[in-house]
């Protein structure tokens, strides 16, 4: 019940995130947009409520290639960008942890530094993954470089500035909304 | 003055010796037609850099009294693969400053200290070489791409850089590493 709770949480988390980036992004082209904050929400849900939460946001995911591309997608092509965006922090999360890089999987006493240098790897290995498989499937000629860098870019600070106000400001949000009682 | 000078002289043979394999590498598997067309082209590059371990083994080595070498020998590759001048100059640094500014993540961020490659346990070193390529496949990509006279796909263009990188730098590190615990060298950053 736990579980289930936490991936209808992260599920939320990271669509909300999606429909805030795509509203204050500028889609050229893609479906990214500079600051793409969906990066840094599905980098705190995994922190937070660990890897049980994969099946939220591969849902969001697919939620947002499904419905917030400028390409024609198929169904094949949406599991697969999906599955590569969900599975590539998780991978690098394992990595980090099975060489003595940091264990993101317990949150306490973790270092900040170790956080940053997390997503610093995963926006690359994410950028470079999904355009290695969509530069497979879809012509994108000159541009292609122009369009991962702005996925990496848009990866890149999405996710540092969700992480530093989500890990400044999140405490003193909740208190204020249960001191209004809302929660 | 002499140190520097000793440093960058290391540094480039070091590096010299990476390239000298790497072509060796290359043109064994030309003339026996192995593992492909084994072309010496920079389109597709090789399945075995081994000269990005060679420039991140030298920087954690010399630090930056190695750096006019590497910068030296960086060139004069350039130079012989006859590069376009508009990448000529940025493959050259990528070359030079995409290990520098790897090894910096890891030391800032705290990850790893790489003060030696001895002191360092494979996983470590083979995180180092991850970062690595995906620095240098992505910055070189970037590079190669925003320019109009390219050839080879996107594609084909990461599908070899990015695991030659790994592989040749990993290699080139664990070689190195090797050599060193075996003739008893160190550090010679201090």
């Amino acid at each position: 019940m736990n579980i289930l709770k936490n991936n209808l949480n992260a599920f939320l988390l990271v669509f909300v995130s999606i429909l805030v980036s795509v509203f204050f992004g500028t889609l050229i082209e893609n479906f990214k947009s500079l600051i793409f904050l969906a990066f840094g929400a599905k980098i705190l849900a995994l922190l937070i409520w660990g890897v049980y939460v994969i099946p939220g946001i591969f849902l969001a995911k697919v939620m947002q290639y499904l419905f917030f591309t400028n390409f024609d997608p198929n169904l094949e092509m949406v599991i697969s960008l999906a599955a590569i965006a969900t599975l590539t922090p998780v991978l690098m999360m394992v990595m980090m942890r099975i060489s003595n890089a940091g264990n993101l999987f317990i949150l306490d006493n973790i270092n900040f530094r170790h956080i940053i240098f997390f997503i610093i790897i995963t926006a690359m290995l994410s950028a470079l993954l999904k355009y290695m498989y969509m530069l497979s499937d879809i012509e994108f000629a000159h541009t292609a470089a122009v369009v991962m860098m702005e996925a990496l870019f848009g990866q890149l600070f999405g996710g540092l500035i969700f992480v530093y106000v989500a890990s400044k400001y999140a405490q003193p949000i909740y208190l204020i909304i249960r001191k209004l009682k809302f929660v | 003055m002499s140190k520097y000078f000793l440093a960058s002289l290391n540094s480039f043979f070091i590096v010299l010796f990476a390239y000298f394999v790497f072509l060796s590498i290359i043109s064994w598997q030309e003339s026996r037609e192995f593992l492909g067309t084994g072309r010496l082209d920079i389109d597709i590059g090789s399945y075995l850099y081994l000269p990005l371990g060679a420039y991140a083994f030298c920087w954690v080595v010399f630090g930056k009294r190695g750096l006019p070498g590497q910068l030296l020998i960086s060139i004069l590759m350039s130079l012989y693969w006859e590069l376009d001048s508009n990448i000529f100059i940025q493959f050259t640094f990528i070359n030079v400053l995409g290990p520098i500014i790897a090894i910096a993540i890891f030391r800032f961020l705290q990850v790893y200290s790489f003060k030696d490659f001895k002191s360092e346990t494979l996983l470590a070193i083979l995180f180092l070489c991850i970062v690595l390529a995906l620095l240098n496949s992505l910055s070189k990509f970037f590079v190669y791409f925003m320019t109009e006279n390219q050839t080879t796909s996107a594609f084909n263009f990461l599908v070899t850089y990015l695991p030659g990188d790994i592989i040749g730098s990993f290699v080139f590190i664990i070689f190195a590493t090797f050599l060193m615990k075996i003739f008893h060298l160190g550090n010679h950053q201090n």
